[in-house]
């Protein structure tokens, strides 16, 4: 399709999901969720997934984590992590890119941490369960540590003669995974992070909470991070604060974010580039800027229209007429037709594709061509 | 806890004393030789005549002006069996001729071996089962593990006791001896027994221990090959009713957020299951645990029968016969107290278990 000989530069491509279709198996018939999604990530870069709920933006993550539910089923596409083809690879392999490329942090931290493990473990134990692959890390995060602190010139030399032999005991190595989560959770800018580390999930606030989800998530150093709607259940004032740590860890292991949302202020403070997502399609996807200063397809032009503003005074609510479809049976065409202001016989009929209308702006429109 | 065995210990005397003849409650200390005087002056010492009775006949008619109030009864009955005088027994066979208490706690052990055989069936069955059964969620184990649960929460214990003695002692023979023992405590005449397993002390009363602490290797053997088919029997209804429980709980759990989130880390699925799940989904478990072991020392009755064990739930029966209502105060305290203390482990493996309860 047109996304994959677009004009952006091929070379920075961290993620690249093609044609993904997938429905879920329910008792009230096959629901079509994702109906050939299209998306790339760009190095470094934060991309914003926004649309309304049930329009598929977190089912899309599942997919790429290779998290799906048991009643799902992948009818075609392609998600590539730097061009290895996870729908194609093993269970094992996808378990292995959770692990160390893909992680996720999810939309509610009082039931996503485990109630009955320490924080601290929750994160310890990512690193323990393969010390082959976290040993180096560790170790370079933790000498990088200790030259800061006043930690032992002793405790140095030591590091770095594991660091050289390569191996370490289960139990020694249980001691740096704690000391390292422990680095964590000072990183996610967690007060006491010592004290923090023994504490268990019911004894910290929402924030505190997310923060910790959020290290378990940096403790494998990721490539990409799927952020699902983060924000959504804090205050605030705390949503600033985790976007803005968000951003900051970012730059310093050098991911990307995939940032799930449906709060479009979240997205003009922190995306360098948004997808529209609308009834398991990308209708529109450009840089940031440019989707609010010129947006293109008729639901892009509905959401932003739709948003209060206090500078602009309106005699009524705006909203998009009709409602989200039932995606057992999805209108036929171009999904958004029936509440679409604009929609010709043509929209009814067929699919549009997603094109690039100008440099680095794509939408799935047929006003566009 | 003291509350409740107190309580218990009122309903218990109220339901043996206050709607039972007067005289019943003498049984358990009368001697052979006692003339209605003496048995009168026993009474009048057990609180339960009054001291202006006249004659024991009186006494039996249950006249009003020679029988102490109830509520008196329960203070001299109280101090009595505090201090530990549960009279003789009345059991056929040795009545008379021993004390209740010793009767008693010489046949508790055996119901407490049985019923830890069975607990430890249980637990180390069910448990299991029941994950395989969430993880292997509608696919053949589930299946399988259904079949066995219900089927074994549903097959009756005292049919299910026959059919085993009848396939392992009878159908399943060895040299003309069958491959496991139909009934006692200690087998030996069996294929795999061995005969002469000579003597053992006693340290706590339960011949599977006391065996190994005397070091007899042979007693050890044969009271465990004795306690294979009784346990079996007792374990197979709590099996199924614990497998069931740690199924649907661990099922539950596997569909929290934060097994989810578990998963997403990219830890083994073992991890996720057994560190993640299983800490979580254990407690409803933990609590059905402590009913069920408190449930299967009170003693089974029908199955310390059918294997000829010597317990006391045997006794307890025999003792309902013969009215032998000291026995049956005695069978019932201790009872409850098991399962008061039951529940109280449990709430201390709760606490140890949920950081979220504290007391």
């Amino acid at each position: 399709m047109s996304l994959t000989q677009g004009s952006e530069d091929r070379n920075r491509v961290v993620l690249r999901v093609s044609n993904l279709k997938l429905n879920f198996h329910t008792y009230g018939g096959d629901v079509k969720v994702l109906d050939g999604i299209e998306l790339y990530v760009r190095k470094g870069e934060i991309l914003g997934l926004v649309g309304e709920s049930g329009c598929g933006k977190s089912v899309t993550a599942l997919a790429i984590a290779g998290l799906l539910p048991q009643n799902a089923e992948i009818l075609s596409g392609e998600i590539l992590l730097e061009g290895k083809n996870l729908l194609a690879a093993k269970k094992e392999e996808i378990r292995k890119a959770r692990l160390s490329e893909i992680a996720m942090v999810f939309q509610d931290p009082m039931t996503y941490l485990n109630p009955v493990i320490p924080i601290g473990k929750q994160i310890s134990e990512i690193v323990e369960s393969d010390r082959q692959l976290f040993l180096k890390p560790v170790i370079e995060e933790l000498l990088n540590e200790s030259s800061t602190s006043r930690a032992g010139y002793v405790e140095r030399k030591k590091l770095e003669r594991i660091l050289k032999d390569g191996n370490v005991s289960k139990r020694e190595f249980g001691k740096l995974a704690k000391l390292y989560a422990i680095s964590m959770l000072r990183k996610v800018r967690l007060p006491d992070p010592e004290r923090v580390y023994s504490m268990y999930p019911f004894e910290l606030s929402g924030g505190m909470r997310q923060r910790a989800m959020i290290a378990m998530a940096l403790a494998r150093k990721p490539k990409i991070l799927l952020a699902d709607e983060i924000t959504t259940a804090l205050d605030v004032t705390v949503q600033a604060q985790i976007l803005k740590l968000l951003r900051e860890l970012k730059d310093q292991i050098d991911a990307s974010i995939v940032l799930i949302t449906h709060d479009l202020a979240v997205v003009a403070e922190v995306c360098d580039r948004v997808a529209v997502m609308y009834a398991g399609n990308i209708v529109e996807v450009a840089d940031v800027e440019r989707i609010f200063s010129n947006p293109l397809h008729p639901y892009t032009k509905g959401l932003l229209e739709s948003i209060i503003r206090p500078d602009v005074v309106k005699d009524e609510l705006k909203s998009i007429r009709g409602s989200v479809p039932n995606l057992i049976n999805p209108p036929p065409g171009c999904r958004f037709h029936p509440r679409c202001p604009f929609a010709f016989g043509r929209c009814s009929i067929e699919k549009p594709n997603l094109i690039e209308a100008e440099p680095n702006h794509y939408v799935s429109c047929f006003l566009y061509g | 806890m003291v509350f409740v065995l107190f309580g218990l210990s009122i309903i218990v005397f109220y339901l043996t004393r206050g709607l039972l003849p007067p005289n019943t409650a003498l049984a358990p200390y009368i001697t052979p030789r006692m003339d209605d005087a003496a048995k009168l002056s026993l009474a009048k010492g057990l609180g339960v005549a009054t001291s202006a009775c006249q004659s024991f006949e009186d006494f039996s008619m249950g006249k009003s002006y020679c029988i102490t109030p109830l509520w008196n009864q329960y203070l001299s009955w109280l101090l009595t069996v505090l201090s530990g005088n549960w009279g003789y027994t009345l059991l056929p066979g040795i009545s008379g001729s021993q004390t209740t208490w010793d009767v008693f706690a010489g046949r508790f052990p055996f119901t407490a071996e049985l019923a830890i055989a069975a607990s430890i069936l249980t637990i180390a069955i069910g448990i299991p089962l029941g994950i395989i059964s969430a993880t292997h969620n509608n696919k053949l184990p589930d299946h399988l593990s259904r079949i066995v649960s219900l089927g074994g929460y549903s097959i009756p214990q005292f049919w299910f006791a026959v059919m085993l003695q009848l396939i392992f002692v009878i159908y399943v023979n060895v040299n003309g001896q069958g491959l496991l023992p139909a009934n006692g405590a200690l087998a030996t005449s069996c294929a795999i027994c061995i005969p002469n397993p000579g003597t053992i002390s006693t340290f706590t009363g339960l011949p599977v221990i006391d065996s190994l602490l005397s070091g007899n290797i042979s007693y050890f053997w044969d009271s465990l090959i004795a306690l294979i088919l009784p346990s079996l029997t007792l374990a197979i209804t709590s099996i199924g009713a614990l497998t069931r429980i740690v199924r649907s709980s661990m099922m539950e759990v596997l569909r929290q957020d934060y097994i989810l989130l578990a998963r997403s880390k990219g830890i083994k699925e073992r991890v996720v299951i057994y560190r993640h799940a299983l800490r979580n989904a254990i407690l409803p478990a933990i609590t059905v645990s402590g009913l069920i072991i408190a449930f299967l020392l009170g003693g089974a009755v029908i199955i310390e029968i059918i294997f000829s064990w010597p317990g006391v739930g045997q006794a307890s029966l025999s003792a309902a016969y013969v009215l032998d209502i000291n026995f049956l105060e005695l069978y019932v305290l201790v009872t409850a107290l098991i399962i008061v203390v039951a529940n109280l482990v449990v709430d201390i493996i709760y606490a140890k278990i949920d950081p979220r309860i504290r007391y």
